[in-house]
């Protein structure tokens, strides 16, 4: 009778993972190359410029500039966990800038409802090309390109290609390095990005609808099948990356001496470049917002690197490319054709 | 109808066709000089680099991947070319084409292995090619070097009664029809669709897909040509433009993302129709500042259209 | 006496894929002109031998020898120019591209074309002909049934008159017919000096073709059987280390209140109307040749595909609900056929793919309670007997047999009344299917209503209360307790009737 038994165990009971699997898997799921990486540029840098560290203004201004990045991948990331890609992002970010520069200055909004605005108009057409997406089956990429054109022309047109004034005190505020919260010598935009993490963090992690979220990624045609909305998540997802993306061209704009057309673009691919930098990869389960932020430092500190190195901004456009390409080559490789027969 | 619609199911160069006949009757009817004969060579020459990026995205889309960076690499021979090699002494066509085609179709050649071989996800490749590739740009012509008078003029204009924009695109074309005429474009194709089942039944599935990518540089390289001779300066900043407007045409043009279903054909149609429907709404006297918008809303009623009557997939 | 030199000879075959061992001690001998079944369970090494005879994986250990000559196969191209054509278990094609250019993939270089085009035609017209009739070659693969498409997979492998031809589970996907004829096939190819091997889950098929069996469990050569000696229940034996339940008799069912029904239910434009009822505790099957509407009719039932007619489930009070795909209310489960593509996440963990319809119940306010998952996928993991090691593990680290039980489990945790299964046990080794079975009884024992979508007929025969065969998307005859039959059945499939037992 127990050999009944055991034959049958040893027959169905998958063998456990060894240890160094265990570890190994373990380690992919967390961004620790990520933080290798970051922590190495980091020692690097104040190694080459070792009045880094007594100088906060500076270290402010850095922290600043990759809150800003994060928070413009942020809806980028929750799209591409999805499996998608929102090139819609340099519209948004316009649109947003244009409602907290001409929003307050030339219609006299209040600012909270200039940002009202952002976020219900930019997530509207988040929601539509979410929505169409799914419902035609068509892939994000051109659709999303063409509504970028509309929302850039658009800002283009309504601002009458007026991109003089500066966006109202209460914006710059929120983003200068000077600016304080609550007492603390850091600037508000910072703590919004982190509690802005800290919310994705627990919704994905911790709450059905984020491990629902997920599924949706991994296996689209499963996941209806297993009772979820899949058609109500990409809307939803989309429209969150429009909502976002929005309401960081608000912030954009009240960070620089103003704003400019065309001012959204570098944000399309360098944000995409933090999202993949800090490994988050298309349709997996293995994304989150806390990589980005990663990758987001990661990058801001590697073009002040490029600076202190007095290299130009193109050299550094380089490195960006080849630390994407790098980065990618040691985590998130591909699977073998062999492999997923 | 529903016969109508299943020809277009099946030919996927249907709809660019149709939208470009469209867009073609209504450019000429807003303004009937475009396309004469006078004008002819110049407004081809415009076209060309149009026609040649969507060109160059397509062997990669065929085979189930993609590649955003060959817009500016494009770029990139543009800038070799007119801030590198001609003031070095290289220009002649002689010395600088091979040279120019090697380091497009080498670049290809680079994204096919990083691609196949180590394995690494086309977007992000293709995404890391391309700031290296605008970077080296801008590093080599931050701002626009003139071109003294060189032999990619013609090119722009005729050569021997043909204009430059038919031998540059023509001989993509060219050279894709030879291709045709070998198993590549099959294998290509069966590839893209399901690349297990070609690795099952014995194709070389390295080998076709680092080929597409290749001939994807290369046909950038043409291209990159064909954009010095019109603009005959080199600007670095066009960059990101071709990025995105490559893969545009050739999705316009029937290419599916997902691989396996399309034609250079269709590209070639794609490609010329994002340029007319910009010139269109130059021409139709829209303001410009709304551009930009109007060309955004007909790239967007585009695919909504294609995707809802033409080529529903099954999801 | 053949000479021992000629064939493809496996000696001591391991392969490992991370930490699991696929095979440990793999044997295996090939002689010109044999059919050579292969059997095992899943997890017995069966799919990986045949992958590392395909060229898709290379083994650890062993050698492979064809006629006296060791090999080394680095890819599925050098597999095919020794002259070993592997059908995988996976119908491979390529839907958009013509089904001339199916058959012919992978013979030309990358630039080289082998054979000519109109002798690729003649040739591709000819084999596939034998198989499943004329067909227009240059129509898209993607056209024709699920059959029809493994018919082009396996008129790929002959159509280069292979010296060593592998088919894998190619007879799951065929219909009747076209098995037929494959074994036709295989007979004249044999006798021209070909080996074959072939695998198969199906019992009456390895004692139709089989000159010699070879028995895989847990990844080592058990038996080799020359045919005189077949004897199903010895290989059972030798497949799982347990004997066979002696056939198990249906149980007598009571049944209860009708629980759902359909009514002017058509499957196709001008096909007669279905009308169907279910009671609580009973045990439908549905069957029928590839494509003949049973597939569409089952996901009509379960409402994840809209048509004409009307589903509805009716309570216990009386009341109706219409069936929708996504509504829990509606109390209608439905478990897909194909696992992979969709039913598992296979990324995520095991505890996760269980409770994903079912998460709501896990959360103590907005937030998921991980605990209270564990503890509610105990529940089914013991009374669905699923072994694994953690609930966290990814659900890819299972067997298919598990992961199907794993499945089985996430939709028993939405407390359906209706339980709709669309081939469950396709791809689940011996051992688990009885398993599954015991369940299903207990489940109608316990007032639970069954319809049950199976290709083996087998399986119907032991199980079910009532057949409903289908035939041109109707329902061609409905077969009760009584009459049913392996005969009957297969009758029914090609439209005969077999006289009603008196």
């Amino acid at each position: 009778m127990s050999d009944h038994a055991s034959i049958t165990t040893s027959l169905t009971t998958p063998q456990p993972p060894d240890r160094w699997t265990r570890v190994r898997s373990a380690a992919l799921q967390r961004p620790i190359l990520q933080l290798v990486v970051l922590v190495a540029i980091a020692v690097w840098l104040v190694v080459l410029v070792p009045s880094l560290p007594t100088n906060p203004r500076a270290i402010t201004s850095l922290l600043v500039v990759a809150a800003l990045l994060a928070f413009a991948a942020m809806g980028q990331t929750l799209v591409v966990i999805l499996g998608g890609l929102d090139l819609t992002l340099p519209g948004y970010i316009m649109i947003g800038a244009l409602l907290a520069v001409d929003g307050t200055a030339k219609l006299g909004l209040p600012l909270p409802i200039a940002a009202l605005i952002t976020v219900v108009g930019c997530g509207a057409v988040g929601a539509f090309l979410g929505f169409a997406c799914h419902r035609w089956a068509i892939s994000p990429l051109v659709i999303t390109l063409g509504a970028g054109s509309v929302l850039s022309g658009l800002a283009f047109f309504l601002s009458g290609g007026d991109y003089g004034k500066p966006a109202p005190d209460p914006l710059r505020a929120l983003a200068s390095a000077g600016s304080t919260t609550f007492g603390l010598p850091v600037p508000p935009v910072i703590f919004i990005v982190l509690g802005c993490a800290v919310v994705i963090w627990i919704v994905l992690t911790r709450t059905s609808a984020g491990r629902r979220f997920y599924a949706t990624g991994v296996n689209p045609r499963a996941a209806g099948l297993a009772r979820i909305n899949t058609s109500a998540t990409w809307t939803t997802v989309f429209a969150l990356s429009g909502a976002l993306g929005g309401l960081a061209g608000m912030f954009i704009a009240g960070f620089g001496a103003g704003w400019s057309q065309g001012m959204g673009d570098p944000y399309l691919f360098t944000g995409l470049a933090a999202v993949l930098v800090g490994g988050t990869t298309f349709a997996s389960q293995r994304g989150s917002f806390t990589r980005t932020l990663i990758g987001a430092l990661i990058l801001t500190l590697l073009s002040t690197l490029v600076l202190a190195y007095r290299l130009k901004e193109e050299q550094g456009l380089i490195l960006y490319g080849a630390i994407i390409i790098a980065m990618v080559a040691i985590y998130g490789r591909e699977r073998h054709v062999r492999d997923r027969f | 109808m529903n016969r109508v619609l299943r020809l277009f199911r099946q030919r996927t160069y249907a709809f660019a066709l149709l939208l470009v006949v469209v867009l073609l009757v209504l450019n000429v009817i807003v303004s009937p000089s475009l396309f004469g004969l006078e004008r002819l060579p110049a407004t081809l020459a415009t076209i060309a680099p149009f026609v040649l990026v969507a060109f160059a995205s397509t062997p990669s889309m065929l085979g189930g991947g993609i590649d955003i960076s060959v817009g500016p690499l494009m770029v990139l021979v543009n800038c070799i070319l007119v801030a590198v090699l001609i003031p070095a002494g290289l220009g002649s066509v002689g010395i600088a084409l091979p040279i120019l085609l090697a380091i497009s179709a080498g670049i290809g050649a680079l994204n096919g292995v990083l691609t196949t071989i180590v394995k690494i996800n086309p977007v992000i490749t293709t995404t890391g090619m391309l700031f290296v590739l605008i970077g080296v740009s801008l590093t080599i012509a931050k701002t626009p070097v003139s071109a003294p008078d060189n032999w990619t003029e013609p090119l722009a204009d005729t050569v021997w009664l043909v204009p430059g924009a038919v031998i540059t695109i023509g001989a993509v074309a060219l050279a894709w029809f030879l291709l045709n005429r070998t198993a590549y474009v099959r294998n290509l194709l069966a590839t893209g669709e399901s690349d297990t089942s070609a690795y099952g039944s014995g194709v070389n599935v390295t080998a076709v897909k680092i080929l597409s990518y290749t001939l994807g540089g290369l046909f950038a390289g043409v291209g990159g040509i064909a954009l010095t001779a019109f603009l005959q300066v080199s600007i670095a900043n066009l960059g990101t433009t071709y990025a995105l407007l490559g893969v545009a045409g050739a999705v316009l043009g029937g290419v599916s993302l997902l691989g396996g279903r399309g034609s250079m054909f269709g590209a070639l149609l794609g490609g010329l129709a994002i340029y007319l429907i910009q010139q269109l709404l130059t021409a139709a006297g829209v303001a410009p500042t709304l551009i930009v918008l109007s060309y955004g809303l007909v790239l967007v009623l585009a695919v909504i259209l294609g995707a809802t009557l033409l080529n529903p997939r099954k999801r | 006496m053949n000479d021992r030199s000629t064939g493809l000879r496996l000696t001591g075959i391991g392969k490992r894929f991370g930490a699991t061992r696929a095979l440990v001690n793999g044997d295996l001998e090939l002689l010109p002109g044999e059919v050579h079944s292969l059997l095992g369970e899943n997890g017995s090494g069966k799919s990986t031998l045949v992958k590392i005879l395909g060229g898709v994986h290379r083994p650890d250990a062993g050698e492979m020898r064809l006629d006296g000559a060791r090999i080394d196969l680095r890819n599925p191209r050098q597999a095919r120019a020794l002259g070993i054509a592997t059908v995988f278990q996976e119908v491979l094609t390529a839907p958009s591209q013509s089904i001339l250019d199916n058959i012919w993939l992978g013979t030309d270089g990358v630039f080289a074309r082998s054979v000519g085009r109109h002798e690729q035609r003649e040739r591709a017209a000819d084999v596939l002909g034998r198989l499943i009739g004329p067909v227009p070659l240059a129509a898209p693969a993607g056209e024709l049934s699920l059959s029809g498409r493994q018919a082009i997979c396996i008129a790929r492998a002959l159509v280069r008159d292979p010296r060593v031809l592998v088919l894998d589970e190619s007879t799951a996907a065929l219909d009747v017919q076209t098995r037929d004829r494959l074994f036709e096939e295989m007979q004249r190819r044999t006798a021209e000096g070909c080996s074959i091997l072939f695998i198969t889950h199906r019992m009456d098929e390895i004692e139709a073709v089989s000159d010699r069996v070879t028995v895989l469990r847990s990844g080592r050569t058990v038996s080799v059987t020359p045919r005189a000696d077949i004897e199903i229940d010895r290989l059972i034996l030798d497949m799982s280390g347990e004997p066979r339940d002696s056939g198990a008799t249906r149980a007598t069912r009571e049944l209860g209140a009708v629980t759902l029904r359909a009514s002017g239910l058509r499957l196709g434009a001008e096909t007669p109307p279905i009308d169907f009822e279910l009671r609580a505790g009973e045990l439908v099957g549905l069957a029928g040749l590839e494509g003949h509407g049973q597939d569409l009719f089952l996901k009509r039932l379960a409402g994840a595909v809209a048509g004409a007619g009307e589903v509805v489930r009716l309570s216990s009070d009386g009341r109706a609900t219409t069936a929708a795909a996504r509504s829990t209310a509606s109390r209608i489960a439905y478990l897909p056929r194909e696992r992979r593509g969709e039913s598992l996440f296979e990324s995520l963990s095991i505890r996760e793919n269980f409770a994903l319809p079912t998460m709501r119940e896990d959360c103590t306010g907005p937030l998921l309670n991980w605990k209270r998952m564990s503890e509610r996928f105990r529940h089914h993991r013991d009374a669905l007997q699923i072994r694994l090691n953690r609930d966290t593990d990814p659900i890819s680290s299972l067997s298919g047999g598990s992961q199907q039980k794993v499945m089985l489990a996430r939709w028993l945790a939405t407390k359906p009344q209706v339980l709709l299964l669309n081939d469950p046990t396709r791809g689940v080794d011996i051992m688990t299917k009885r398993e599954i079975y015991a369940t299903l009884e207990r489940l109608c024992a316990e007032g639970m209503s069954v319809v049950m979508l199976s290709s083996e007929v087998d399986e119907l025969v032991e199980l079910v209360d009532r057949v409903l065969v289908f035939r041109n998307q109707s329902v061609f005859a409905e077969l009760p307790r009584e009459s049913i039959s392996t005969e009957a059945i297969v009758a029914a499939y090609f439209g005969r009737g077999v006289e009603a037992a008196a």
